[in-house]
């Protein structure tokens, strides 16, 4: 059901790596879902539009008004790294940086 | 006086109220459940935490109390799921990628229940950022059920079903996709409700699938259901999807006589891959409607049978996107080790996230790629679309659905690990009322001969959760006591 | 060889709202890093996005200004892709019921005025800003001020036929946003942004060839944008003659604009480039624009510059180069409106005031007009001063560099330092008698036919004078004088 193209893209797309063993599950268990998805075959939807959720009135948005965020202190109590003011990231971001702007 | 342990949210707040037991008491009579079910050689394992401040809150509250400063919810102990923040707690979402995240910020329902006085006394386990119907895909190890320690409490919010029913909490808020607050409620023989989408905000609690999460409360009253309400709701100016509802005074509930009640109940649950013993419940508790002068007819609503494909394409498709920003570069988990960007990306993701998420994540961004989106995606959109409009017009000539909440009864721990469909399939009976927006209250029916309880679903059209629960209070007083 | 160049602009301007797009935090370049971030523009779990009432009506403003349809309806989608400045993982933007909808812009270059039409604009919001260290310690550092402030991003249909064309579209675009108040448009701070495609049209053989696209990023001036596209011109044409590739083989490169080698690179393009899985956001609600809400924006709409200009041109008789000059923002624009408002005199005089000695104090000090210490009206009180004889040009110069540098009202300046215009014909004559005495030489000079030399003359006497004698009747007086010698 799923090629290993597919299967390959979409893991890059979702960031993910797993074992040989598990793509393997994955192809069936997932080809076996994909299979029961195709029920929705049997609805005509040709002039059903998505569902979107009820409509608001602009008037009903939020009003422009600034409140405070948060403090260094609150961004240390969850951050992995912080100090001096930034989210710090090792040294291969800025590989990656490089990498972007090369052929 | 019994056990305090054995009250209900609702005699509890008698109990504080009428200065008959302190809220230390409360809280200790709690967590002494909570410490002697540890000491079990299979513990129920429903809570992650149990909070070392609740005493003190308890204390705090006591002294209020004495001031006379008591608000509507004052002392009463709470078990909130672990997905939904509290400021100053570790919310993990039962993840590895979230082991070690304190919450900077409160849900705006957190934080409405405790500026009225509600203690929250733990955390509670649950599948994974609540993708599973067994709480079993938790790093904490799974949850067991009180009725049974070898089965399943159900999932998601399985920790929260499983203090509840076992006597470690009053009371739970758990939250649900498709199902997983009535599911382990049903599970565990307690009261599940699942509120219209936008009842209760949903700033601060972790997303899933935004279009479908709701918090969920279980307890084992309808009463303690409406006390939360009526403090609960409210237009959040951080939610946009949260609705202007105004639930004041709803609380004790006034019982309604389902008396002229006209009740639908789709033959598609009534029928094949549904428990015969569940069945047999959903008859009876038919049959107590006629009783008290309601008509139930069976009706045809055929695409109830599609709302689990339906439901896992939108479910997973809003998933991985929301969990995208578990990515390793500001907070949750990060393998240092990585050697580039990407690679940080993937081996932070590949180990903080476990197997049923990487599914989940996997198939949502699968029916949102460009091949594949107008067959999966926005089919299952369209589909919704019909759905609601085939819910719709069940209301313009019933009150009330009814359904059974699981199509089978708690099954043992490991029974369908290894293999997700058959684990989807649970949700056959729930999903859909998440996709169609509108409340659902998951009733203890009873159980069966061998012990295992069983869940009904009054299902109604959007915002009659008052009225679910007031019909349920009249059964809850008629028979649900008798149990 | 024959061939058209073909170019499509996007433009992304910064909207000048009080608060970012969805959440309540102060929405403005720059200060401390990370010092306004809150749950929603951190990307935090359980966090909501909110949508800013503010962004809705300054994209209709702007939707407007350029003659585009507003929808009874529109929505928000997520555009998912993963970086570190992105911290949900997804960029809240608008896939396909984009705010505003085909409008255009009439721009004017050497070639004359022609429609770029605009296929859309939609918003978005901005990810933060990835700074990496420079002393070795191999870090990265994440600052998510800028995310979630809110971008209109202007797409315009692939009309634009040449570099100067593109140029004066973008330019255009940026004088509309500024007039609009929508944007500061400050390239340099990035509050506009434009990224181009580009390719040729080739005719051969009596067929027509599609160059490969390529999507022109990093241009941070009108001058890059300018040299960026008349590169790729060039390099497109090249690699015609070369290799003959054709849009057909190659589809759509990206390639970056380095000011310093002045040459474009071909950027890492992935695969997953067009995968971003748009779907519509679930955690926002489609908005409904009530009809009355766009009329009234409509109706409140402030003169564009194009319609300035003509104005300025035609009813206030300014030279093209002048209306062009003062249109070209809209404070220094107002600033001469402000100074021209119940002036019964010949506007052009307070034009040509502003335009010279105002802003060669203002580029001086390098500041904005806005902050110019003397105000509009003070400018029109120094003129009224020369218009009613008090003061001499020359004198007006002196008084206008007191005010700059002391401030003051012109009036209270020329009474206070006596620099009140002589018109008093006696002590006119006086002076000249003076300087015919001291100048003898000149006087013979004029008598011998040479007539420069009462202009000599002239000099000394507003020399003499201080610069307070008025000129005209100096000179009147003077040519009576020696006439009569």
């Amino acid at each position: 059901m799923i090629d290993d193209k597919t299967l390959e893209m979409v893991l890059y797309l979702s960031r993910l790596e797993v074992s040989d063993q598990q793509k393997l599950n994955f192809k069936n268990q997932i080809g076996d879902i994909l299979n029961y998805f195709d029920l929705l075959k049997n609805y005509d939807t040709s002039d059903v539009n998505p569902d979107l959720g009820t409509e608001v009135s602009e008037q009903d948005l939020r009003p422009d008004q600034i409140q405070k965020g948060f403090s260094d202190d609150d961004v240390k109590s969850f951050a992995i790294h912080f100090e001096e003011g930034h989210f710090q990231v090792p040294r291969i971001l800025e590989d990656f940086l490089d990498n972007r702007e090369e052929e | 006086m019994a056990n305090i342990t054995d009250l209900s949210l609702s005699q509890i707040k008698k109990e504080l109220d009428g200065n008959k037991l302190s809220g230390k008491e409360v809280v200790l009579a709690f967590k002494q459940a909570y410490e002697a079910d540890q000491a079990h050689k299979t513990p129920l394992n429903g809570y992650i935490e149990f909070f070392d401040d609740a005493e003190k809150l308890a204390e705090a509250s006591d002294a209020r109390r004495k001031n006379n400063e008591a608000r509507g919810l004052e002392g009463l102990p709470l078990a909130i799921k672990d997905n939904i923040l509290i400021q100053g707690k570790i919310a993990t979402c039962g993840s590895s990628i979230l082991k070690d995240f304190r919450a900077p910020y409160s849900s705006t329902v957190v934080e409405r229940l405790k500026n009225q006085g509600i203690i929250p006394v733990g955390r509670t386990n649950m599948d994974e950022f609540g993708m599973g119907s067994s709480c079993e895909y938790s790093i904490y190890g799974p949850t067991r059920n009180p009725m049974d320690r070898n089965k399943t409490p159900g999932g998601s919010s399985g920790g929260s079903a499983s203090v509840v029913a076992g006597k470690q909490a009053p009371a739970a808020l758990g939250t649900e996709t498709g199902g997983s607050v009535r599911l382990p409620a049903a599970f565990c023989g307690i009261y599940g409700l699942k509120p219209s989408y936008g009842t209760l905000s949903r700033y601060g609690v972790v997303a899933y699938g935004s279009s479908l999460d709701q918090i969920g409360i279980l307890s084992r009253d309808p009463d303690d259901m409406a006390l939360l309400l009526e403090h609960g709701v409210g237009t959040d100016p951080h939610d946009e999807t949260s609705a202007a509802l105004d639930f004041s005074g709803v609380y004790p509930l006034k019982p309604k006589n389902p008396k002229g009640l006209k009740i639908a109940l789709p033959e598609e649950f009534m029928g094949e891959g549904i428990d015969e013993v569940i069945k047999n419940k959903v008859t009876a508790f038919a049959s107590w409607f006629e009783k008290q002068g309601a008509t139930v007819e069976s009706i045809k609503l055929p695409i109830l049978k599609s709302t689990v494909a339906i439901y896992y394409i939108i479910a997973p498709a809003e998933a991985s996107s929301n969990l995208t920003r578990y990515d390793g570069i500001r907070y949750g988990f990060r393998d240092e080790k990585a050697s580039s960007l990407e690679d940080l990306y993937i081996k932070s993701r590949s180990q903080g996230f476990g197997d049923e998420v990487k599914r989940r994540i996997f198939i949502g961004n699968y029916v949102l790629s460009s091949g594949y989106y107008d067959a999966y995606y926005k089919k299952a959109m369209q589909v919704r679309s019909i759905l609601k409009q085939e819910i719709a017009k069940v209301y313009e000539n019933y009150d009330l659905i009814l359904s059974p909440t699981s199509p089978c009864l708690p099954f043992n721990l490991g029974a369908k690990l290894d293999d997700p469909l058959a684990m989807y399939l649970t949700d056959i009976c729930t999903t859909f009322v998440n996709l169609a927006q509108i409340p659902s209250l998951s009733v203890p029916c009873g159980t069966s001969e061998e012990g295992l309880p069983i869940g009904i679903q009054l299902i109604g059209k959007q915002f009659s959760e008052i009225n679910l629960l007031s019909i349920a209070k009249t059964w809850h007083q008629e028979e649900g006591l008798k149990q | 060889m024959k061939y058209d160049v073909i170019i499509g602009c996007e433009v992304h301007v910064q909207l000048l709202t009080n608060t970012k797009a969805f959440c309540s935090c102060e929405n403005r370049f720059g200060g401390k890093p990370n010092s306004r971030i809150c749950p929603v523009c951190s990307g935090l779990p359980g966090a909501l996005p909110v949508t800013n009432q503010s962004i809705i009506e300054y994209a209709i403003r702007a939707g407007l200004a350029i003659h585009c349809r507003i929808p009874e309806i529109t929505k928000f989608d997520r555009k998912n892709y993963i970086y570190p400045d992105l911290p949900k993982g997804y960029q809240i933007s608008q896939f396909d019921m984009p705010i505003c909808e085909h409008g255009y812009l009439d721009v004017t270059t050497s070639q004359g005025t022609k429609r770029i039409r605009i296929l859309r604009a939609h918003l978005e919001e901005d990810a933060g800003k990835n700074t990496h260290s420079e002393d070795g310690s191999g870090l990265s550092f994440v600052d998510l001020n800028r995310c979630g402030t809110p971008l209109l991003e202007i797409v315009s249909e692939p009309d634009i036929r040449s570099p100067e064309e593109a140029v004066a579209y973008v330019q255009g675009l940026k004088e509309i946003m500024e007039f609009t108040g929508v944007s500061d448009c400050n390239m340099e701070e990035g509050s506009l942004r434009c990224d181009a495609n580009i390719n040729l049209w080739i005719y051969e053989d009596d067929r027509k060839y599609a160059t490969p696209i390529v999507e022109l990023k990093n241009m941070n001036s009108f001058k890059s944008i300018r040299s960026a596209l008349d590169y790729e011109v060039i390099r497109q044409k090249e690699e015609w003659e070369e290799k003959h590739i054709t849009l057909d083989q190659k589809g759509k490169l990206t390639r970056g604009w380095h000011d310093k080698s002045g040459t474009t690179v071909l950027q890492r393009h992935k695969e997953e480039a067009a995968e971003y899985r748009y779907f519509p956001e679930p955690d926002l609600r489609p908005i409904k624009i009530p009809k009355e809400l766009i009329e009234s924006i409509g109706r409140n709409l402030p003169e564009l510059p194009e319609q300035k200009r003509k104005r300025y041109r035609e009813t206030l008789g300014l030279s093209v180069e002048n209306a062009e000059k003062l249109t070209s923002s809209p404070e220094l624009a107002s600033y001469f409106e402000k100074a021209i408002d119940g002036y019964g005199g010949d506007v052009k005089k307070i034009a040509n005031w502003i335009l010279t000695e105002v802003m060669a104090v203002v580029n001086d000090k390098k500041i904005n007009i806005k902050d110019f210490a003397i105000e509009a009206t003070k400018v029109q009180a120094l003129i009224k001063l020369l218009d009613n004889d008090v003061i001499s040009g020359k004198i007006a110069k002196t008084v206008f560099t007191e005010m700059v540098e002391k401030g003051g009202d012109p009036d209270q300046i020329v009474k206070n330092s006596g620099l009140v215009q002589v018109t008093d014909q006696g002590e006119i004559e006086n002076v000249i008698d003076q300087v015919l005495k001291d100048n003898p030489k000149s006087v013979e000079d004029y008598k011998a036919g040479k007539a420069q030399a009462q202009g000599f003359l002239m000099g000394q006497v507003m020399k003499l004078s201080k610069g307070k004698a008025n000129p005209k009747m100096a000179s009147q007086l003077l040519k009576q004088k020696l006439d009569a010698l």
